[in-house]
């Protein structure tokens, strides 16, 4: 759909939780390029802040280790974009399995050096993309 | 193969929130039971808020009840199709009903993601998704 069809569904979902007795922030949680694309989606005050989902594997240009650079680099380009609003990373990650993309391979070793990328890179300010039993119990 | 530790990898970070999908590998929903476990989990790790994508297999009411017992945050989100924006009115009335039910349920709700990738939609081809979501 749209920007401005999302835009509009938004802003009618958040009259109806505000009616509901819901005061927190809304958004949308879209790539950066949606935004950059789309800048209004972003700067009118429909949007509480910016939800961006964020993954470097999807980038053929980086690295593992460079995870946590680029979603930085994600975080202030969508910022820009925004007037300045607040982003909130909505999702990122890494996988262990998969096929190769550039210099991204999936694997354990790998998916740790990227975590610790990101995670200090954002200190933990992420929503790690995302919950397996197998990335606790081992 | 070892698989990494949150707590060894984090450099001294904790993921500040991290996403939850309610389902069993068959696609079945999980019990409140299995859903609190993986809470519990979570909350051993000190990650303080959880995103969940949809309200289907009655997340208000069993990751909701687990993430006030570990003193926990939700993020809610709407999930919209492709069939339009409108395919979010069901949830969206769910969250109204629940809201409605206890003036406490508010306050467990940090953010509300209205749709996902929804304006950029064929961003990540599915083969990737379903090998993505695996790890």
């Amino acid at each position: 759909m749209t920007a401005s069809e999302l835009l509009s569904k938004i802003a009618s979902v958040k009259a109806s939780v505000r009616a509901a007795g819901y005061t927190g922030p809304v958004t949308t949680a879209e790539p950066p390029s949606s935004f950059i694309d789309n800048p209004s989606l972003c700067t009118s005050s429909t949007l509480d802040l910016v939800g961006i989902n964020a993954h470097s594997y999807f980038d053929p240009n980086t690295t593992p280790a460079q995870c946590g650079s680029f979603v930085l680099n994600q975080i202030s380009i969508t910022k820009s974009a925004c007037g300045g609003k607040a982003v909130f990373v909505t999702e990122s990650g890494y996988p262990h399995k998969g096929i190769t993309n550039g210099g991204n391979v999936p694997s354990y070793d790998n998916q740790r050096i990227a975590l610790t990328s990101l995670f200090q890179a954002t200190q933990g300010y992420v929503t790690l993309f995302t919950y397996t039993d197998g990335t606790f119990t081992s | 193969m070892q698989r990494p530790n949150p707590s060894s990898v984090a450099g001294g970070y904790i993921p500040y929130a991290m996403t939850y999908s309610p389902f069993n590998n068959d696609s079945s929903c999980k019990s409140a039971a299995q859903v609190l476990s993986d809470i519990q989990i979570m909350a051993t790790k000190n990650i303080q808020s959880v995103r969940i994508y949809a309200t289907e297999c009655d997340t208000l009411y069993t990751v909701v009840a687990a993430l006030k017992e570990c003193g926990m945050k939700l993020i809610q989100g709407f999930y919209m199709t492709s069939a339009g924006v409108d395919s979010i009115d069901s949830q969206v009335s769910d969250f109204n009903t629940w809201l409605e039910q206890d003036s406490s349920n508010a306050a467990l709700v940090e953010m509300l993601i209205v749709g996902n990738e929804a304006v950029v939609n064929v961003y990540v081809p599915r083969l990737l998704v379903s090998e993505f979501r695996t790890g």
